[in-house]
């Protein structure tokens, strides 16, 4: 190693350097005095003369030295001196050398005012070698160059250091003052010049560089050790504000870059899976990263990465997305976590992309949720735990993606409610399938579930609750159900049911339950009331047992009640409890629910005796055949008095294959006008009590699907009530504020209303029209965009 | 009706309706009111022709409020450019189908 021997000069001078380094920079001179004595103290810094006293007390004082100026030609030979020592440096040969000497040289020249001289000697000086140097170096083949580039640049660093130790007085002094390029720098520059931009140097350096890149790329290996010190040299050479860096490498690397990817990543693409590409766009990623840190200068890796994202993923991001059997699709239908993972650590890097996966998978969600919807409508809603279970199955899944695939990103979350908010409120098909849903589990399927179980199926229903925005729908439906459950007697649990309830109040608030917790009040007055009643022993009459149930109007769904003529014996029954209730509570009307009722009919029959559990029509009907054996479809209707349509449907009823207490005249599964109609004396079945189904009317479908057009509308009283709520609200709101302005009332009315449902801007100024011709609203006399309030 | 400043003949419109009323009724048959623009508002309003042309063929509005009526004349005079209507302004439902219908029947 030539470095620690003549890198240095002789031992003395170095620590005699080291004293000059820590004077102060450019206004002091670091030496005391232009005559320096052979040897001096470092603390001798003050060059003011002092006053002495001589032994005989007598003042003495030191005066400088004589001013000796130099000529030029006594310059020149000092010169010489400089000159040869320079030579030495850089042959490597300096450790003969005086650096004391040398510094004492340069620094009379200086004080002299030869700096001049010096100064473009010095630069000739190194021209000179530079030149020598490019020459060598330029004759060298294409797999030396680097090399011997490499080496000569340490070399002249290390001699241009040694230079500028010996030059240092200049430097600090008539460099500074006369605003030249110090020493170092000058050397650097021209080094640049004469050997970087050597024409038979400059283009093959550029060349072997990007070769060497792209070499490495195609797995060749590459001495990046080599490439960091010329990729340091060029940033180093650029100091009169040139980037060489820039202009030699870094630009052209960053155009080839971007061409390599962009072919590397179309061809790959085209030939291969998602997952596959992805995988090989991580390792070039992290090929690069490394490349990075060994070899490249920090100010590059930015605009690397700026364009390894935008030709790797950004441009193909879509591809990735949608492609077939590997893609998103496939991706999220299979569970592939890892590979999601992996595009969403990628797609990270470019919030477009990233945005795109969100959309992606809003979509897919979106797509499942409206299959499972035409799913369950074309099954005829016959299993409504399909559905909803489906639906809590998406919701977990991809809760679970979210969590896994895509860290919990709250965006994406975000994205996943909204997705299946759009879907469940498409039309009001998801919330008459949760209600049946719920309508299943309180009915039966919660029977002998322990109480936790129980709750966490009620969860279920809430859960899906939540997405749905238009929630009077659901509550019509349950309200509905509800009320059947509770006449009938068929609720699973007490406990259950008041707990769904106290879950919907808990999501919607105490106005959404209220009426239905009256229906419980009801039922439970009723059944104090019939005890009562039996007690005063008024409940039997003429051997009939009646059991009443008191409903309080308002709360139970509406139902207009239709006509119908009771049996004799039963008609004084229902006046008893009339006239017993009304001593009661008086002031109130009851109106009988005939439609509702149910009654056990004993019957003779040929075989044997049976009771019949059937409904009050169904009775009606029976009744008359205690008088006849055959009736006509016209004497039936006369004597029964039930609308046509649901006459039919309950003599359907009785004349069923599986249930034919009726004989029907005609064949076939219609009744036709003249249709008679038999007591079967012969009918015959396994059980004692029997009870009679009654004949499905489809009930709901009919009246709530469009022939043809397929499309859910509305179940009448939803309608009705959003009129009235929607009314309500807008009185409500302009009684406060007494006047208002179109949009800011609409916009009011929508937020009052938005926990129960959704109102259409078209319907609330509908309800507004109404208003101004019933004359609660006028339009404002001034701006007729606005409303007042008319007391 | 033509000579008469615009303040004047507002109230003047008003009137006329009242005045069509038959008894207690609040509203006017559409035929009526087809029969009553162009001899009030004739050709105050470059809409009259073609509102009554869609009253009388549309299906659902059969009898005319007093504010619609008024709403008509204030739509005659305010509204110029039928590409800024919109019907998520105030206006009432019987000027939002109209201009829906003036813009799916090509008339502009």
């Amino acid at each position: 190693l030539f470095e620690k021997k003549s890198d240095t000069f002789r031992r003395f001078d170095r620590a005699a350097r080291v004293i000059i380094h820590r004077a102060p920079h450019r206004n002091t001179s670091p030496l005391p005095s232009p005559n320096i004595p052979k040897f001096w103290r470092a603390s001798n810094r003050n060059p003011a003369p002092r006053k002495m006293t001589t032994e005989k007390g007598k003042k003495q004082m030191i005066k400088p030295k004589a001013w000796n100026p130099l000529d030029s030609v006594a310059a020149q030979n000092l010169w010489k001196k400089l000159s040869t020592a320079i030579d030495e440096i850089h042959n490597k040969n300096a450790s003969e050398l005086s650096y004391e000497e040398l510094y004492r040289t340069a620094y009379n020249l200086v004080l002299h005012k030869h700096g001049e001289l010096l100064y473009s000697n010095v630069r000739d000086s190194l021209k000179k070698h530079m030149v020598k140097l490019a020459a060598m170096v330029s004759a060298c083949p294409d797999d030396r160059l680097l090399e011997a580039i490499s080496q000569e640049w340490k070399d002249h660093q290390i001699a241009l250091v040694m230079i500028r130790d010996v030059l240092m007085y200049m430097d600090r002094n008539y460099v500074w003052q006369h605003g030249q390029m110090r020493v170092y720098d000058l050397g650097l520059q021209i080094f640049k010049d004469t050997v970087v931009y050597h024409e038979k140097v400059r283009g093959r350096l550029r060349g072997l560089l990007l070769r060497g890149v792209a070499e490495e790329r195609e797995g060749r290996l590459l001495d990046q050790d080599l490439m960091r010190s010329i990729l340091s040299m060029l940033d180093m050479v650029g100091v009169d504000a040139s980037n060489v860096y820039e202009e030699e490498f870094e630009t052209p690397f960053l155009a080839e870059t971007k061409t390599f990817y962009q072919n590397e990543s179309q061809q790959f693409i085209s030939e291969n899976t998602c997952p596959d590409y992805m995988k090989k766009v991580e390792a070039r990623l992290y090929e690069e990263s490394l490349r990075g840190a060994h070899y490249l200068h920090p100010s590059t890796v930015p605009k690397l990465n700026f364009i390894l994202e935008t030709e790797l993923i950004e441009n193909h991001s879509k591809t990735l997305i949608e492609m077939e059997n590997s893609g998103c699709e496939h991706m999220f239908k299979e569970d592939k976590h890892n590979d999601l993972l992996r595009m969403y650590k990628l797609f990270s890097k470019v919030p477009k992309a990233l945005e795109e996966l969100r959309d992606a998978m809003g979509e897919f969600i979106k797509k499942s949720g409206k299959d499972l919807v035409a799913q369950q409508e074309a099954s005829g809603n016959k299993e409504p735990n399909t559905f909803v279970q489906g639906l809590l199955n998406l919701r977990e899944k991809f809760a679970v993606i979210c969590k896994k695939a895509f860290l919990g990103d709250s965006k994406a979350q975000k994205k996943v409610v909204g997705a299946f908010e759009e879907f469940v409120n498409v039309d009001g098909r998801s919330a008459r399938y949760l209600a049946h849903f719920a309508d299943d589990l309180l009915r039966s399927g919660l029977r002998g579930m322990g109480e936790e179980e129980a709750d966490s199926q009620l969860e279920k229903i809430i859960l899906i609750f939540r997405y749905l925005q238009d929630k009077d729908v659901f509550e019509n439906y349950y309200k509905i159900q509800l009320s059947k459950r509770l006449l009938s007697g068929r609720s699973a649990s007490d406990e259950c049911e008041r707990s769904m309830i106290a879950k919907l109040k808990g999501e919607c608030g105490y106005q959404f339950t209220s009426k239905l917790e009256g229906m419980f009040t009801d039922i439970k007055m009723s059944r104090d009331a019939m005890d009562q009643y039996r007690k005063a022993g008024r409940s039997k009459i003429h051997g009939i047992e009646m059991e009443v149930n008191v409903l309080t109007a308002g709360y139970w769904p509406t139902q207009t009640v239709l006509p119908c003529v009771l049996p004799d014996p039963l008609g004084s029954c229902c006046s008893a409890f009339e006239g017993h209730y009304l001593d009661k509570h008086t002031g109130r009307k009851i109106a009988w629910q005939t439609h509702m009722g149910t009654a056990d009919l004993k019957a003779d029959f040929e075989g044997r005796k049976h009771e019949l559990n059937v409904t009050t029509y169904q009775m009606c009907i029976l009744m008359l055949y205690n008088g006849a054996d055959v009736l006509s479809l016209g004497q039936i209707r006369d004597a029964v008095t039930i609308p046509e349509q649901e006459l039919r449907r309950h003599l359907i009823s009785l004349c069923t294959p599986k249930h034919k207490i009726l004989k029907k005249a005609s064949k076939g599964k219609g009744i036709s006008e003249d249709d008679t109609f038999s007591f079967n004396a012969e009918y015959t079945s396994k059980l004692k009590r029997v009870k009679i189904p009654m004949v499905s009317a489809k009930e709901g479908t009919a009246a709530e699907l469009n022939d043809g057009e397929n499309k859910f509308a509305l179940p009448s009283n939803v309608e009705e009530d959003r009129r009235h709520l929607i009314e309500a609200s807008i009185v409500r709101i302009m009684k406060t504020r007494k006047l208002l302005g179109h949009n800011a009332l609409v916009a009011e009315v929508s937020r009052q209303l938005s926990s129960r449902f959704f109102p259409q801007p078209q319907l609330i100024k509908k309800r507004i029209e109404s208003l101004i011709e019933r004359e609660y609203l006028e339009r404002d006399e001034a701006d007729r965009r606005s409303y007042r309030y008319l007391a | 009706p033509d000579s008469m400043n615009f303040h004047d003949f507002k109230a003047f419109y008003k009137f006329v309706f009242q005045f069509s009323r038959e008894g207690s009724m609040k509203t006017i048959e559409k035929e009526i009111v087809a029969a009553l623009l162009p001899m009030v508002i004739g050709p105050r309003s470059q809409h009259t022709e073609l509102f009554v042309e869609f009253l009388l063929q549309s299906s659902g509005n059969d009898r005319v409020t007093f504010d619609q009526w008024n709403s008509f004349l204030e739509f005659s005079t305010s509204v110029h450019d039928l590409d800024e209507y919109s019907d998520e302004g105030a206006w009432p439902i019987l000027l939002d189908e109209y201009v829906e219908w003036y813009k799916s029947n090509g008339k502009c």
